[in-house]
């Protein structure tokens, strides 16, 4: 029997995404904007993680007056097969006041990231992560 | 050391219920207390609890929905992450290794839809799990007010809850070894459907909801399979008496005819017993 060559069907090479999707990056950069906004007394970060093939980007807060723990605010969620150039739809999720829904385009996800953002809750959580930052401050 | 660990949703109007819950603590030696919706003064409670042992304390920086209070000092049980309904800890006294203490009052049957409240289950799943990788270990014990039946889908898919299994042995089997890969809790509390009495924390007495089961067995504590070596299902119980000061015996329940009712609170306490690991022991 002779040997026949098997075809290799496959790219040359695959390459890694690099880049974390446009509404990681645009969470990224609200992030790092609320620790100008509030003096450094309130920091933003994103941790990322893998569950179960979901991608997942959560939003922190950390604070001189939270000692060494940290706030949790929302998450979005996308499949790790998502699209690089169109991530969408992904789902999204307010820790501060329980709701998960899905977006299906950067508008829309940007609307409900600063409707988060700027909500009652989430103003009065930093507000109070301020305040208590401050008495820190001064007793110490 | 052997830790004893007893949650209560201590929602309680009576006048002294400071005296009331810290002496349950010292009757069963509880060393970790912890009191979700209560209303007790923590100053009242830690001043009784110091009447038996001075060693005991309140940490500090806790949250919102909890009381803790600490048969050793608050140090050695600090906050991690706050979520609005979830409050991560480390818990690590002299030479034994770090444990993750989650604690939980999840969101309610009567505002949440049971899809509903599996759908933000995955957002508590994912903080618990999120914690345990920046911890670095999964030595990782949840308890408290689930709001949910073990069967409950919340509690039970892996995808969207907090995938906890009936037996030990499901957990193991379902969890990829180590801190990479999908990760199962055991819930104790399958063992105690039907077969013991009361099947349940808490009694709802609705008979005109046909899917009604009465007795629900909402608190709860889930473990890792990292501390199965260091917790015994038979440890675990839901208490459902107390003793007064004048030896007295009260039931935290009672038989109203066709119905039952929770006594103190409208939970009973879950109590339970957490071996912490030696330093040098390798889990």
């Amino acid at each position: 029997m002779s040997e026949q060559k098997t075809d290799d069907l496959w790219p040359r090479d695959f390459t890694p995404i690099v880049d974390d999707p446009a509404p990681v990056v645009v969470l990224q950069q609200q992030a790092s904007l609320l620790s100008g906004k509030t003096g450094g007394r309130v920091e933003g970060f994103v941790s990322e993680s893998t569950v179960e093939g979901t991608f997942y980007a959560s939003l922190y807060f950390r604070s001189p007056s939270l000692g060494d723990s940290m706030y949790k605010v929302l998450h979005i969620a996308l499949p790790v097969t998502f699209d690089p150039i169109n991530p969408f739809p992904l789902t999204v999720n307010n820790s501060c006041e329980p709701s998960e829904t899905v977006v299906t385009d950067m508008e829309e996800f940007k609307e409900w990231l600063k409707s988060v953002l700027s909500s009652e809750k989430v103003g009065a959580i930093i507000g109070n992560l301020i305040h208590y930052s401050s008495k820190r401050t001064v007793a110490s | 050391m052997v830790l004893t660990c007893l949650f209560w949703n201590f929602r309680c109007d009576l006048p002294d219920q400071e005296a009331m819950v810290a002496r349950v603590a010292v009757e069963q030696s509880v060393d970790l207390l912890v009191l979700a919706e209560s209303k007790t003064d923590p100053d009242l409670v830690l001043a009784e609890l110091r009447k038996s042992d001075p060693k005991f304390d309140f940490p500090v920086n806790q949250h919102e929905r909890f009381q803790i209070f600490t048969r050793f000092s608050g140090e050695y049980f600090t906050n991690l992450v706050r979520h609005d309904r979830l409050s991560v800890n480390r818990l690590r006294l002299p030479s034994t290794r770090e444990v993750t203490f989650a604690l939980i009052h999840f969101y309610d049957r009567r505002n949440y839809h049971p899809e509903t409240q599996s759908s933000l289950a995955r957002d508590v799943y994912l903080t618990v799990h999120n914690a345990e990788d920046n911890a670095g270990h999964t030595r990782t014990v949840v308890v408290g007010d689930f709001n949910m039946n073990p069967f409950e889908k919340g509690m039970v898919d892996a995808a969207s809850g907090f995938g906890a299994m009936a037996s030990r042995e499901l957990a193991i089997r379902n969890s990829s070894e180590g801190m990479i890969g999908r990760r199962r809790f055991y819930n104790p509390s399958w063992s105690r459907l039907g077969c013991a009495f009361p099947p349940g924390t808490y009694y709802w007495n609705n008979v005109s909801d046909p899917l009604n089961i009465f007795w629900h067995s909402i608190d709860q504590v889930l473990v890792r399979p990292a501390l199965f070596d260091f917790f015994r299902d038979e440890d675990f119980r839901i208490l459902t008496s107390m003793t007064t000061p004048e030896g007295e015996t009260i039931d935290l329940f009672r038989s109203t005819g066709k119905h039952w009712k929770v006594e103190v609170s409208d939970h009973l306490p879950i109590l339970f017993k957490l071996e912490l690991p030696k330093e040098e022991s390798h889990v």
